[in-house]
């Protein structure tokens, strides 16, 4: 298990240099430039003076190699220094990433709007799992029961109907009309006492509801078609004719074999959750990493793309292997040597 | 309605492990009702092997299901009595049921590969019922699962306790099948084809695998084949199935020497070893029946040589043709020999 989880991790580092070039490749060949904003009445020659400033009077390779390392080297040494309150060699000295629209590094920019997204989209993939595992079981347990019924058709609803509209529909009916909830998320707002705790539940409500529902309808569906794909199998009737109870065929027997591909799932959809649900995000007005790519990439602040892009696809990479470890750890038929 | 007249003497059902009357099994399906089983009574004496011998649909392995209620009950509805142990299993609710399966009743499955949990290990899946039924400690069923892997002859038991199903070969998980089914000695097994899925020689293993823990144990076994050189290898008493009901039973050397129903010749014929070398092997043409209604004429009657009219309007019942040798069928059966009730 360890050997194959160093030999995944050392695949993993060609697989995210050739990421790294494409998505660096790919949005440097798109038509940008940083002093494109500033007003008509700076001369050319400043305009090439900021441009070289950022670094880009140099070839190409010479800025991608620069950028890995400030992203691959960098800004962990700066992450980790940050952490432990040490400091590593000349950390003054050390390039970093920077927004070419703010011009703070960029890994400051994603720590300050993490914990947004974490608490917010986090929640709603936890309620979705909260959710559908319940429905998912019981759906597939009463077949074509009117709950099935129900659930199928609420699952069809919530995976079909955009969060932008289950949102603006919140929004009005929990908002609007019935005030219980406010529809703008607060960032500033401090959690200091219980009052204020309770006012964050209240405004964390509506977008972990919309994110919630989302998540179920997917999830229910799949956790459902596992349930019924191990209902149907040999060893249910054997769990039966050994007189085991009902409560235990289902959930010893038949759940933990269901469990297997749903969890699978579920670390696999962990990376959406930090590249945010963007819609949602800029419903509700939650500060976090979703909105952040969005104004990146309107405001063309090609650095802060690359740098979130490339983030993303190594949560993705990196939750791909945690999924197949799970797997060979939830289902004993399956060992890596 | 058809009536059963296999009566009987009343020394074998005192005598008997478990005795089914007038079972009946139908299917609700989308796409209409199926009658797999029709009005099928039997009995096993204690410490007997019967073997249950029928092509693939003749309803050998429903009826055994049905007899503890071992199907999905929507859509199966099961009718008729079975009595084990001086009650009626039909009046029992689903956990007293719950408490005769497994504890009193044992089942072995058809495929070794599937019928044991993937994920839990095999101890596991033996101390369950040790632990439901007999409330063993974890220790003591423990203790108790190594002896049961013991006796089914798997070596290092104590050893392959703790591994999945997976590393075990199909004979060995087939061997852990029949243990967990005895794990609380039951007084009748219910082996649902054992070794049709093996190959020959773990079959002949199992095969006398049984017969040894037969003699040891002394539980009255039914055993569920379409392979008559198995059943005749294995069983007392031979009970030949076709069309969901019963067409013969006799002891098995009776029944290898003086078949009386066509269904149970043609079977017979079937076999390799009664042919002249070189010579084709003999199969039975035509179709089992579909069982969309209840059988209304003999369910042999589109497939038998000896076909007459009287095949064709009504069903044959089950007579005792000779002593303790039943069979359905009207050319054993003169028109005036047919007496009602048992």
């Amino acid at each position: 298990m360890l050997n194959y989880t160093l030999r995944r991790l050392a695949f993993a580092v060609p697989t995210l240099l050739v990421i790294s070039f494409i998505i660096f490749a790919l949005l440097d060949l798109a038509p940008n430039d940083p002093t494109g904003n500033l007003p008509l009445t700076i001369p050319p020659e400043v305009r090439e003076e900021i441009r070289r400033s950022l670094g880009l009077g140099e070839a190409f390779p010479i800025r991608y190699l620069k950028w890995l390392q400030q992203f691959m080297v960098n800004e962990p040494l700066n992450l980790i220094e940050r952490i432990l309150g040490i400091e590593i060699g000349n950390s003054a000295e050390r390039l970093r990433v920077r927004s070419w629209v703010t011009r703070s590094p960029v890994v400051d920019l994603v720590v300050e709007r993490l914990p947004q997204t974490l608490l917010v989209v986090g929640m709603g993939y936890v309620a979705g799992i909260l959710i559908a595992l319940p429905i998912g079981v019981v759906s597939a347990y009463r077949q074509y029961s009117w709950f099935d019924q129900i659930g199928t058709f609420v699952s069809m609803v919530g995976f079909s109907v955009p969060t932008f509209f289950t949102g603006v529909l919140l929004i009005v009916i929990f908002s609007v009309h019935l005030g219980w909830f406010p529809s703008i998320y607060d960032t500033m707002h401090q959690v200091t006492h219980l009052p204020s705790f309770w006012v964050q539940v209240r405004q964390m409500v509506l977008p972990v509801a919309v994110l919630g529902l989302y998540n179920a309808a997917q999830l229910s569906r799949f956790v459902r078609a596992s349930m019924l794909d191990n209902l149907g199998q040999d060893y249910v009737r054997t769990a039966r004719a050994k007189g085991m109870r009902e409560r235990v065929v289902l959930f010893i027997h038949v759940l933990r074999n269901s469990l297997v591909p749903v969890v699978t799932v579920i670390a696999l959809g962990i990376p959406t959750v930090f590249s945010g649900a963007i819609i949602t995000e800029q419903i509700f007005r939650v500060n976090g990493l979703g909105q952040l790519l969005i104004t990146a990439i309107q405001g063309a602040d090609i650095p802060l793309v690359q740098t979130l892009t490339f983030i993303f696809a190594v949560l993705i990479v990196f939750f791909n292997l945690i999924a197949d470890l799970l797997y060979g750890m939830l289902d004993p038929r399956i060992r890596y040597e | 309605m058809r009536r059963q007249m296999n009566a009987p003497s009343a020394s074998d059902w005192e005598a008997s492990a478990l005795r089914a009357v007038a079972l009946k099994t139908v299917f609700h399906t989308q796409d209409g009702t199926i009658h797999a089983v029709n009005g099928v009574s039997f009995h096993v004496g204690e410490g007997e092997l019967l073997a249950v011998v029928g092509e693939s649909g003749s309803g050998k392995s429903v009826a055994m299901m049905s007899l503890v209620r071992l199907l999905p009950m929507p859509p199966a509805a099961v009718t008729g009595e079975v009595f084990f142990q001086g009650r009626d299993l039909m009046t029992l609710d689903a956990e007293e049921l719950r408490r005769v399966r497994g504890a009193r009743i044992g089942f072995v499955f058809q495929d070794p590969m599937t019928s044991l949990n993937p994920v839990f290990t095999v101890g596991y899946q033996l101390m369950e019922p040790l632990r439901r039924h007999l409330g063993m400690s974890r220790r003591r069923a423990r203790e108790r699962a190594v002896e049961l892997l013991e006796l089914v002859g798997i070596p290092s038991a104590a050893d392959r306790l703790d591994d999945y199903p997976h590393v075990f070969s199909g004979g060995m998980r087939q061997r852990v099948g029949i243990a967990m089914a005895l794990a609380c000695e039951p007084r009748v097994l219910i082996a649902d084809e054992p070794t049709t899925a093996l190959d020959v020689t773990v079959q002949a293993q199992i095969l006398e695998l049984v017969r040894d823990l037969r003699g040891r144990l002394g539980m009255a076994i039914i055993w569920v084949t379409h392979d008559l050189g198995v059943a005749a290898g294995i069983a007392d008493r031979i009970m030949v199935m076709y069309g969901g009901q019963v067409v013969e039973q006799a002891a098995t050397a009776d029944l290898f020497e003086a078949p009386r129903h066509p269904y149970t010749r043609a079977l017979l014929d079937t076999l390799p070893g009664r042919h002249v070398p070189g010579e084709r092997l003999r199969a039975i043409g035509g179709q089992p029946p579909l069982m969309l209604q209840e059988p209304a004429s003999c369910p042999f009657a589109q497939r038998c040589p000896q076909v007459f009219d009287r095949c064709l309007a009504a069903n044959p019942p089950l007579v005792q043709a000779a002593p303790g040798h039943d069979v359905a069928c009207w050319r054993e059966l003169p028109v005036d020999k047919v007496h009602h009730g048992h």
